[in-house]
């Protein structure tokens, strides 16, 4: 009895203190003094949705570690996993899921591309899409695919193949940083037109970059979903 | 105004949490989560960082919870 009450006040004291730290936050959207990312965000990388701009110009080599951390995770669970076929689900879906996942599919597949296609413009990004497209194929495999075959076009080796394009892809559009004379995963210095901030094809390199990370965050992470299936 | 929906956002996030942690069944527990992920993107949208917001609905309401229902589902659970 006396553990309960001791796990309530702590609850009780970390709800305060978040509460606290909620409360006095600035929610209105003074200047902050951040330096020139937000004077000279646009400018510099011509990406209007300042997130992707750093994420993807002045921090483009984190991103890349983040990338290779999603790449190491999905191919040592594919490793982990046994090769054998189980079946996907003990007891398969109803009608209900089948048709709403039927109605939801295309609406899903068009909004995670659009968020990819378009993340230097409004918020999202390469990762968001991906996830998003990752969704997409799971409940696609769990409405149709109830038995151990998958219907979906993709089996895992092209999976595999996708994820491995979209991380060459990013290295390679770092490589025409450097071939360019700018530095490793550089925008602007390699001479790559920015082209007008807000239109879809400025921004130079940083679409192209959002569309090799999310796709290798989709491919990621449906081989993580059919490698945990298969236990 | 935003201070008043922030922190009434804040309870629910702690009612949310602590029903989590103390429910006997499985499955309510997933969902609370599930709800927390959501309460939490709205919070984040109220802080100005849609982004973040829209990671953290997906992959915290979209994935999580399948996979946490999934792996239910695989042990008989449900």
């Amino acid at each position: 009895m006396a553990s309960r009450i001791i796990a309530a006040l702590m609850i009780a004291a970390v709800a305060a203190l978040a509460l606290l730290t909620a409360v006095s936050l600035p929610l209105d959207m003074q200047r902050r003094d951040v330096g020139s990312y937000i004077d000279r965000g646009v400018q510099q990388t011509g990406a209007t949705n300042q997130v992707s701009s750093i994420l993807f110009d002045y921090r483009g080599f984190d991103t890349l570690g983040e990338a290779t951390v999603i790449l190491a995770a999905s191919l040592i669970i594919g490793f982990v996993a046994p090769r054998r076929r189980t079946s996907m689900l003990s007891s398969s879906l109803s009608v209900i899921v089948r048709d709403t996942v039927a109605l939801l599919l295309p609406f899903l597949l068009v909004f995670g591309f659009y968020i990819i296609l378009f993340g230097h413009i409004s918020p999202g990004g390469g990762f968001t899409g991906g996830v998003m497209l990752a969704a997409a194929v799971i409940i696609y495999s769990l409405a149709y695919c109830s038995g151990s075959r998958r219907i979906f076009l993709l089996d895992e080796a092209q999976e595999k193949l996708v994820e491995n394009s979209g991380m060459l892809l990013f290295l390679g559009i770092g490589l025409v940083g450097l071939g360019a004379g700018g530095a490793f995963l550089a925008n602007a210095a390699t001479g790559v037109p920015l082209g007008r901030p807000g239109s879809l094809a400025s921004a130079g390199l940083i679409p192209f970059l959002n569309l090799a990370s999310g796709l290798k965050v989709a491919a990621g992470l449906s081989i993580v979903f059919f490698s945990l299936i298969r236990e | 105004m935003t201070i008043a929906i922030m922190t009434g956002l804040m309870l629910f996030l702690c009612l949310v949490a602590v029903y989590a942690v103390f429910s006997h069944v499985i499955i309510h527990a997933v969902v609370a989560m599930s709800v927390f992920s959501i309460i939490t993107a709205v919070v984040f949208l109220l802080l100005q960082a849609p982004d973040v917001a829209m990671t953290e609905a997906v992959i915290g309401a979209g994935l999580v919870t399948a996979f946490f229902i999934l792996t239910l589902n695989k042990i008989e659970e449900l």
